[in-house]
């Protein structure tokens, strides 16, 4: 606040004064008060008037750079009113009440909210945990008594298997901080998971896969990856033409080692590439029917900032895409 | 026979993962909740130990503990928990291992056989079939003095059949096992690669070993 801004405000009593001076002015004037007693008298007027003004102005602004203070040092902003003590001022006091409700009222329904997506959090994870039962079932019921149908089952549940997994992590994302154990891993490992995790589904879809020099060794979270790898691998195949081959290579670079999963598919648009990775992007592709949900590529990146990769795309329309995961060498890789 | 100990309180799980690992040639013990665990680990003394974390009488972790306490058994936990938090906890109530569920089973096997380490691994021993004997280790087939040299999916794919003697085996039984086996391939390709077998078979004499049942598989 300025302290032209500041006189802005206070127009009215500006204009009250100086009509209240020609007033007292003429009056005198008129009672026979001599020119120079009425200057000194307008001067002494117009003293007092600037120091009050002053005065005023540096109490206010005083008063809202400790308001300013205080809410930027403060983690939750809406908590303020708790933070303040009680004005002296009788408006202000007026004021403060009137926001302490405000804020009562907002910090409330902030709590409840908060109370509600725990609530909701905790079920979504029970009942995650609890559909796993049946699905472990139905796979071990299938596995024990393979024919053609019980494949096709096996490859139906996966699918369901994997729609349960991305509720779960889309859950959980909100903390993957507080869930996940670095290691060191080989990047063979995490494929071959990813990769017998959605075997069936591959097998039945006429999927080659071949993996180049994955025996280099990256420091990551083992169950996190396997999940961004299969919604990988899963996208190549919703979007696959015919001989479909997913090449999954490994590559060291400037500063950490490169993942790339490179598929023969339809490719994506170059107007579309960059916004394959946000949340409910389809593009053209998937509006051609193939049931795309645009949540996959999303989650994954995602993840990736959570767990400091890069995931970035390369792709020409009609001959390829290339998802590439860039693992940047750590403090600890290089002690 | 390894013998494995299956504790686990879903019933449909626990009779199906016993007979899944009595298929892939493990003995399986499947005690009933109610005993006493560690009683139970005493009087079977199995090579591995399969272990759920939510039991109904006791938590796994804690089990895990105390089967520790006299026992190095590998123990691997099968649990449908997934956090970082509860993986750390089991192993460091000392687990050997953890997999979720739903667990793949090929990764299950393939974790167990290394816990067990098994010295007897099938694959890895020569076998021969009415005079034929494939070498895996040096991935040569030896026939009448003359041998050939296979890749890696000529030597699984030719494993396998000698394995299933007068068995039809379906082509999709067999992408499943170089799948199993870390080779990825489609129905074509596997065309391609029995093509090539059949060529190098013939080369050292042997023809007319594999045959195709048209619409069913192949045959040895």
């Amino acid at each position: 606040m300025t302290f032209g801004i500041y006189l802005k405000d206070k127009v009215y009593m500006l204009v009250f004064q100086v009509a209240g001076a020609a007033f007292l002015s003429v009056f005198l004037y008129v009672i026979g008060t001599g020119i120079s007693e009425l200057i000194l008298i307008l001067f002494c007027w117009l003293l007092i008037l600037s120091v009050y003004l002053l005065v005023s102005y540096y109490g206010q602004k005083k008063k809202i750079t400790v308001l300013n203070q205080m809410i930027s040092s403060l983690d939750k902003k809406y908590l303020l009113a708790e933070m303040l003590g009680k004005p002296a001022n009788a408006v202000e006091l007026e004021y403060y009440y009137i926001m302490r409700r405000a804020m009562k009222s907002m910090t409330e329904h902030v709590s409840d909210a908060q109370h509600r997506q725990d609530r909701y959090q905790q079920f979504i994870e029970q009942w995650i945990h609890e559909i796993k039962r049946p699905i472990t079932a139905a796979k071990l019921i299938c596995e024990n008594n393979k024919n053609e149908q019980t494949r096709r089952i096996i490859s139906q549940v996966e699918e369901v298997e994997r729609h349960v997994e991305r509720a779960l992590y889309y859950a959980r994302m909100g903390y993957v901080e507080k869930d996940y154990i670095i290691q060191e891993i080989e990047l063979n490992e995490v494929v071959e998971e990813a990769v017998a995790k959605n075997k069936q589904l591959l097998i039945q879809q006429d999927i080659k896969i071949d993996t180049e020099d994955l025996w280099y060794r990256v420091y990551s979270d083992k169950k996190w990856l396997v999940f961004i790898l299969g919604q990988i691998i899963m996208n190549s195949v919703q979007y696959k033409s015919e001989d479909a081959v997913i090449t999954i290579s490994a590559v060291p670079s400037v500063g950490g080692t490169m993942l790339k999963i490179n598929d023969n598919g339809v490719g994506i648009k170059d107007s579309e590439i960059k916004r394959i990775f946000e949340m409910g992007f389809t593009g053209s592709n998937g509006r051609t029917g193939r049931g795309s949900t645009g949540i996959g590529l999303y989650l994954c990146s995602e993840l990736g900032k959570k767990l400091g990769i890069q995931i970035s795309a390369d792709s020409r329309w009609g001959e390829y895409t290339a998802i590439t995961l860039f693992f940047p060498n750590s403090n600890l890789t290089n002690s | 026979m390894k013998q494995i100990l299956i504790i686990e309180d879903d019933e449909i799980i626990r009779s199906e993962l016993s007979q899944f690992l009595n298929n892939a040639g493990y003995e399986t013990v499947v005690p009933d909740l109610q005993q006493d665990m560690t009683d139970v680990v005493n009087e079977t003394y199995p090579d591995l130990i399969l272990l759920d974390i939510n039991l109904p009488y006791q938590d796994g972790y804690t089990l895990c503990r105390q089967i520790r306490q006299f026992s190095q058994t590998p123990i691997i936990f099968i649990t449908a928990r997934d956090t970082a938090m509860d993986e750390l906890n089991g192993l460091m109530m000392g687990g050997d291992d953890y997999i979720r569920k739903p667990y793949n089973l090929p990764v299950l096997i393939a974790r167990i056989e290394a816990l067990l380490r098994r010295t007897d691994k099938r694959d890895d021993v020569s076998i021969e079939y009415h005079g034929i004997l494939l070498d895996p280790i040096t991935a040569t087939m030896l026939y009448n003095g003359s041998s050939a040299e296979l890749s890696k999916t000529e030597l699984k794919i030719t494993y396998y059949l000698f394995q299933h003697p007068g068995k039809i085996i379906p082509r999709i039984e067999l992408i499943e096992f170089l799948w199993d086996n870390h080779i990825h391939i489609d129905d074509n390709t596997l065309s391609v690669h029995m093509t090539r077998l059949r060529e190098k078979m013939g080369q050292i004499g042997v023809k007319g070993l594999i045959r195709t049942k048209r619409g069913m598989g192949y045959i040895i």
